[in-house]
Parts: structure tokens; sequence; C-alpha cells
């Protein structure tokens, strides 16, 4: 049995999923957060079902590739029930989705959200009246306390038993009569594409973009029939056939709004809405931009380094006393790498990384970060680029992999590339423990807030030169603003362990492999094979050649660079063997140049190998040239 | 009298007579919930050209400049 959760962006899909299925899917205040569906199995009455968490979609037009995610999957895969979940705050809207889904002809239930939201609003909604007039059932829950959702998949399981698939929407009669004609047309075509004849009848005269190619090129007859059927449309409202359809569904949408709701009082004048006179101010707005960034850096490199330091002195008197422990030579060596990998890990990534994921989660459950794409449009269109472009961009300091994922809600492919490509140019998580461990901890904090701006700058300059080889208009930005969102300490705590976790489990171990390998490597002397290799690289930056190996390991983990380093020159006071400049000139290098597997293989995915190639390079290039630059300002301090 | 989006001063309500832009445009537009026909409430735009920000039937929409010069509207009282 499968159920599957369809609703639009930040209507608590997510939050339904992860308190039903013990925190799998990433929730954020955001459109675009579920990227790519999520899973889980779990049983209701005893009854074993798959739940799947699909990408928030505003309809069921396609209009990015995460709405296209989703319908696909709404499409072709067996479904048993669709329980469409609804903000009650915004009502209105969310039933437009409603109606298409029941077009779908599937046994569905409705899930209305925040009902506690909508009250706050003033707005009271007749659960009972509106899953009489769709005829399938309506639960009301709150999904971040857990009301309803029990009765919510009991209903679910009622609407698959008794197979209830609600009532299809009946348009104005000479709209309906056009329809209808174009049904009896597409019969055919639809018993080998598994849709029911009226969807794929009202998607082709919305001029949906996908149906057009796949069906109107294979029957030309069709074609001309819906063209027909189109002009009528038109001519009979004076308006482009998609707007007939969709405008139908939303006046039929707002009728049933009228019906269902009643207005208790005039809303409140909302706290919240005068925190975005603050922060989506005209001037005050960037100020409080820039001061929440900064005190985001700050705190977590004050956080880290306190941690930091106590912990390494305690892995220092940990490794002297395992070296007398054992005296074959090449088990010593493989004991210290050992050692070495588990204290990076604990001493020197947690530390950073564990506020930095708490920090993140907060910003973005908050509903901070579409905000910031408020206020820097302007600045991406500098840059060829637009608004929406922030948020993978800003997921970037994160983890390259979700942000190169989230580029997926930007409209067209060339925007995905650019974004993309520069999103792995931020220094994620990883590289900031870097900029942090090395360059903050030996130069002072003011170089690492350095780094970070003149970053901006390059990210900044690279968009140009990328717009420039990709001349193309961007189309505008049109972006939800959520509303801004205490966020849970459960669903900060769970989002941030999950993250958490996933260098635990993952790169941790490779941490530790690594750092063994790189031990061995040294003990037969094979390092310097590695070393040579690299020397050209490492001959340009004017840095030790011992560092050939930390880079070429840095690939598979950016953190890897920081902790091989220490290894490979063999002291933790790094000051003794590199001048301030060449830590610069290394980190300046490990920033930005070629992006690690995991990021690899998630642009493969998303922009295609060429394009892929292509940005491998290019940050490579832009990495060797600041390496260079850098090393010759160095030279002067 | 109609006037574009972009033209509207902050704290005014419009309703739209019409989107002049392409399909895309319209889609995306409908999608959040901005229709021909609908009152909107222009409640700020961002400096430097950025975008402006609207509400529409209960939920905050951004448009960015570009967009919204191809959206017609007309003031109402």
């Amino acid at each position: 049995m499968k159920f599957v959760l369809v609703g639009q962006p930040n209507c608590g899909k997510s939050t339904i999923f992860n308190y039903i299925s013990g925190y799998k899917a990433v929730t954020a205040n955001f459109p675009g957060t579920t990227v790519k569906y999520t899973a889980s199995k779990l049983y209701i009455n005893g009854n074993l079902c798959e739940c799947v968490d699909l990408p928030g979609t505003y309809s069921l037009i396609a209009a990015d590739a995460a709405e296209e995610e989703a319908r696909r999957y709404l499409l072709t895969q067996k479904i048993d029930v669709i329980i469409n979940v609804v903000d009650a705050s915004i009502l209105s809207r969310g039933l437009e989705l409603t109606l298409e889904l029941l077009e779908l002809c599937r046994p569905m239930v409705v899930a209305l959200n925040m009902v506690d939201e909508a009250e706050k609003k003033g707005i009271h909604v007749d659960d009972k009246k509106l899953a009489n007039i769709l005829k399938v059932p309506v639960v009301k829950t709150i999904a971040y306390t857990g009301q309803g959702l029990t009765e919510l998949l009991r209903t679910a399981l009622m609407v698959y038993k008794k197979k209830i698939i609600g009532v299809l929407p009946v348009l104005s009669k000479d709209v309906e009569d056009v329809v209808m004609s174009v049904v009896e047309r597409v019969k055919d075509v639809t018993k080998g594409l598994n849709i029911p004849p009226r969807f794929l009848a009202l998607k082709l005269l919305e001029r949906d973009h996908e149906f057009e190619n796949i069906v109107l090129k294979s029957y030309p007859e069709l074609s001309l029939f819906v063209k027909e059927a189109q002009k009528k449309l038109e001519e009979g409202h004076g308006r482009p056939p998609d707007v007939v359809v969709s405008s139908e569904r939303h006046a039929l949408a707002m009728h049933i709004y009228e019906k269902v709701v009643k207005i208790l009082r005039i809303p409140k004048p909302d706290i919240r809405d005068r925190i975005d006179d603050v922060l989506m101010h005209r001037f005050a707005g960037y100020i409080f931009l820039f001061l929440i960034f900064y005190i985001f850096f700050n705190l977590i490199f004050k956080i880290g380094s306190h941690v930091e330091e106590p912990l390494m002195n305690l892995f220092d008197i940990l490794l002297i006393k395992t070296k007398s422990l054992f005296p074959s030579p090449l088990v010593k060596t493989i004991v210290e790498g050992a050692i070495q990998g588990i204290a990076g890990g604990v001493a020197i990534v947690l530390p950073y990384l564990v506020p930095f994921f708490i920090g993140l989660a907060l910003l973005e459950d908050s509903g901070y970060l579409p905000r910031v794409a408020f206020l820097l449009d302007s600045f991406m269109h500098r840059i060829g680029l637009h608004g929406k472009s922030v948020i993978p961009l800003l997921l970037g300091y994160g983890c390259s992999v979700p942000a190169v994922m989230a580029t997926r809600v930007l409209e067209s492919e060339r925007d995905r590339f650019i974004t993309a490509t520069l999103s792995t140019l931020i220094p994620c998580s990883a590289r900031t423990v870097i900029i942090l461990g090395l360059v903050s901890y030996y130069l002072g904090p003011n170089y690492a807030l350095g780094l970070y701006v003149v970053n901006i700058f390059v990210v900044g300059i690279s968009g140009k030169v990328l717009t420039y080889l990709y001349p193309e208009i961007t189309p505008g930005l049109i972006l939800e603003v959520p509303k801004y969102h205490l966020p849970s300490f459960r669903s900060i705590f769970v989002k941030s362990w999950y993250r958490i976790k996933e260098f635990i489990i993952i790169a941790w171990p490779i941490l530790i492999i690594g750092s063994i390998i790189l031990s061995i490597l040294q003990f037969f002397h094979l390092d310097n094979v590695i070393n040579t290799l690299c020397s050209p690289v490492t001959f340009l930056l004017g840095l030790p050649t011992v560092v050939g190996t930390t880079l070429i390991f840095g690939i598979l983990r950016k953190e890897l660079s920081l902790i091989m380093l220490l290894q490979a020159l063999g002291t933790k006071e790094v000051l003794y063997v590199m001048t301030k400049g060449q830590i610069l000139t290394f980190t300046v290098f490990v920033i930005f140049y070629i992006p690690c597997l995991a990021t690899i293989a998630a642009l493969w995915r998303e922009i295609g190998a060429r394009k892929t190639i292509f940005a491998i390079l290019f940050t490579t290039f832009i990495a060797l040239l600041l390496g260079i630059l850098t090393r010759g300002i160095s030279s002067f301090l | 009298m109609p006037v574009t989006l972009n033209m509207v001063a902050p704290g005014k309500k419009v309703r739209i007579i019409m989107v002049e832009g392409g399909i895309r445009c319209r889609q995306c537009l409908a999608e959040l919930g901005v229709y021909p026909g609908d009152t909107i409430k222009v409640i700020r735009s961002a400096p430097f050209s950025g975008p402006i920000l609207i509400e529409a039937n209960g939920g905050k929409v951004m448009i960015g400049r570009g967009m919204a010069s191809k959206i017609i509207v007309e003031e109402v009282s």
C-alpha cells in the first residue's frame, strides 16, 4: 500500500512526514526543500504502508524541475492514496491544487494543516462542509504538534479500503463543453499512458509544455483538434486558453473558499509583519543581513575554538602514551594515523560543524532565507541571475550537495547551471572548518572574515564571467515569502543531528581511513610519488611539496586536506613549517579547487557530464589563479 | 487608470487587469495565486530596482521588477 503526501511548498508536508516516519525528510521554511522524494515504511493499524513525501508543488503544471519530479511521480507510480496537505491559512490557493488532484481520480484525503495559524488570522474553516463539497474526507491537523495525524493516517486507510475518489470539479458550461470534446478525442491516447483522459484534456488546453511534447508530436490530428478547441476558448473569453482554464479553477477554488470559510474577525496586526518592516527594510534590512551573518560565523568560531584547544591537547597526550605501547614501527605508524584521524573528527571538525548546523537549521526554519532573496535580487541580476539563486548559494555554506540539488527550483537550465557552478565555490561547512581551523586559528579571525568577503566577490565575478559565456536573459523572480516560524527545538535538533550523523557515519570513517593510508604511504615513502606528481601545483603556489598528497585527499572530503596537512607536516604547530602566507595560499586554493567527489556526483546528475567537467576545470582555474595571487600578495605581509 | 505593477507605490491596493508576459510568466504567477481580476496589495519594494512584495489571497509573494512591469493593474480604493 502506498500513501503519497502532496501539497504546495511550505504547507507542512515534510513536517507531517517526519512526524509519522521518525524524521527522514529535511524541512525548511522556503520552497524547494524536498527536491527529491523521500520514502518510509510504517505500520497503520497493523497494515504495512509505504509513505512518500513528494517535493512541494504549487500546481500540476510543471513549472520547474522540483515540480516536474512531483508530477512525474504522481502520473507514473502506482499510488493507493493521495494525502493532500493544504495550508488552512491560505486555503483558497491550496484548493486549486486540490481541484487538480481530484482530476487524477485516486483515493484521496485532505489534511487541513496549520489550522491554528488560520485561527490566528481570524479564519475558521468548516471541515465538514469542505468534505461535503469535495466528497473526500478532510482532517484538521497541526503538523508540528502532531495533532490530528493519527486520525489522518486512519482516514487514509479508510479511504483506501472504500476507494473514495471524490468528485470531478465541474467548470462553466461553455468551457466544460470544450473540455468534454477534447476528452472524447484523447481517450485512445490515454489508454497507453495510464492518465485519466479528462486530466490530459485539461492539461493540453492549458498548453502544458511536457504533454504537448509527448502527445501532440505523435498525434498530429489531435494536435489540430486541440488547437481548434483552444481557439474556441480564446474567442469565447478574450483570454489565452491557459488563462481560461486556470481562471476557471481559480474561480471554483474561491467559490469553495467562500462557502467553507468564516471570517471570525479582522486579523490583528501580526507582530511578524513588524519584523519584516525591519528585516526587509530598504536600509535597515541590509544592516541586519550583515549583522546576522557576522554573528552567525563569529559564534561558530568562538564556540569551535574554545572546544578545539582542550580536545587537541587531550589527543596529544593520548598520542604520546600510545606510541610507547607499540614496539613495531609499522604498527605504531598505523595506530598513530588512526588516532590522528579520530582526533581530526572529534577535535577539529565537530566543534565547528555542530554549531554551524544548528545555526543553519535555525536560519532555514525561521523563514529568513527568502527575505535574503528579496534583499539581494537586484545584486543577483547584476551577475545575470535572480533572487531565487540566493537560496542555493546560501545552502552552499552548509554543503555543496544540497546546494546543487536546490538549483532545481530555478526555472531555466542556464540559471541552474550557473548557480550550481557558483555554489561549489562557496565555502561549505568542511571548508569553513579549514578556514576557521587554519586561517582563523593561526592568522586571526579577521583574516577568516576577509576570506569570506573575498569569496563573495569571486563568486560575483565568476557569475559575471559565466553570464558572459552564456548570455541569455534570466526569467524574472517570483517567489513565495512564507510566514516566519519560531523554529521548534525538536525540528532543529533532529535536523542538525541528521546532518551531523551524515558526517559521523560517512565522512569520519573516510577521514580515519585516509589518515591511516597516508601514514602507511609515509612509512614506505610512497607519498613522495604523489607529491612529485602534484609538485607543479605546489611549486606554482609556493607551498611545501609535502602538501601535495593532502590536496589529492581533499577531493575525497574537503576536511581531509586539513587533517592530512597536520599529519603530512608531522606537527600540530603549522607555523613551525609553514609561513602565514603559505597557510593563506593553501586555504585559498583549497576553498576553490575541484569540488569534492559527492558534489561532483550531484553536479553530474543535475547539469550533466559536459557541464560538470567544465565546472571542475573552471573552479580549478580560479583556485590556481587566486592561489598564485595570494602568494604574491602575502609575500608583502 | 491602468499602470504596470512596478509603478505602484507600497501600501496601495490594485486589481490585476492582465499579465502581458508569456505563458511561463502567467503560469508562474497563477501558481502563486496571482490571477487577472484579483485584488492584491503592494506591501513594499526593495531598493536598487529590486523586487516588489505583494499580498495575494492571503499569501505573500515577491515579484521581480522585470516581471512586475508586465503586469497591468488598476488602483482600487
